[in-house]
């Protein structure tokens, strides 16, 4: 995998690219950088992650969501046909969107994820912008960032790791 | 001592202890504590949190804001980033 040669414009608007998810019911987890700022993390994060449940009800939903956000493919060519519905997600599994809120991808799976249900129910509840959400565990996070093996994410893993150890003598008031 | 009489002393070949020494073969935690013992040493292994250089004092104080203060802080963080990075940036929306 290589290192991003350029940036988005603007960092995401977390709030408005989750408030759709959210009010359309998608079943999703927030993954990657975002998800480890919510837990604590200091580096700074140029995309919103999520993790989707791929079952057709639950793809119905995250279409509509996405078609309300406004989505177009991200890196493509500008002739790149994209029609955004059911069967296009269920074809393609991941997807890395740029929004009118900054850059997005949506994710069917994610190396060093275990299963979505796992992944799930590993889940912490976070409220973020009003709105309750799913976040992935820590210890997911740092494995999937061990499997994503850029320079970066071997960085983020020490540190999730120390952030994890943090919490983890907050929570017993140490 | 010599591989030859290390060998000896655990039941073993030359080529087998030539192995390990040249790292051909990584041996088990109790074939390396046998044979440090053949040698009149113990083993130690000790384990102590590892310094990664990252200021936990900073991550206990991010510990103490609500993730939504930590999102936006994140957002405000990227923003600063990217306007002030020598990367080329993407065409917005």
């Amino acid at each position: 995998m290589t290192e991003p040669q350029s940036l988005p414009a603007k960092a995401p608007e977390v709030g408005r690219l989750l408030g759709p998810l959210i009010a359309h019911g998608v079943d999703f987890v927030l993954i990657g950088g975002q998800a480890g700022i919510s837990h604590g993390s200091a580096y700074p994060s140029y995309d919103l992650d999520v993790l989707y449940a791929r079952d057709p009800d639950n793809v119905a939903r995250l279409v509509a969501a996405l078609d309300e956000i406004g989505v177009r493919l991200r890196g493509g060519p500008e002739d790149l046909p994209f029609v955004l519905d059911a069967r296009t997600i269920e074809n393609g599994g991941n997807f890395t969107f740029v929004t009118p809120y900054g850059d997005f991808d949506v994710l069917g799976d994610a190396a060093g994820m275990p299963s979505y249900q796992e992944l799930k129910a590993a889940a912490v509840e976070r409220e973020v912008f009003g709105h309750l959400v799913k976040v992935a565990s820590i210890d997911h996070l740092i494995a999937m960032k061990r499997a994503a093996g850029r320079t970066k994410d071997k960085l983020m893993v020490e540190e999730y790791i120390v952030l994890a150890d943090e919490q983890r003598k907050a929570d017993r008031g140490e | 001592m010599s591989q030859k009489r290390l060998a000896m002393r655990a039941g073993t070949t030359q080529s087998a202890i030539s192995r390990i020494e040249r790292d051909r073969v990584s041996p088990s935690v109790e074939t390396l504590r046998e044979l440090l013992y053949l040698l009149g040493e113990d083993l130690s292994l000790d384990a102590e949190q590892r310094d990664f250089g990252i200021d936990r004092t900073l991550n206990a104080e991010r510990l103490k804001t609500s993730p939504t203060e930590r999102l936006e802080y994140g957002m405000a963080f990227a923003n600063q980033v990217i306007s002030s990075s020598p990367l080329p940036q993407r065409e917005a929306w």
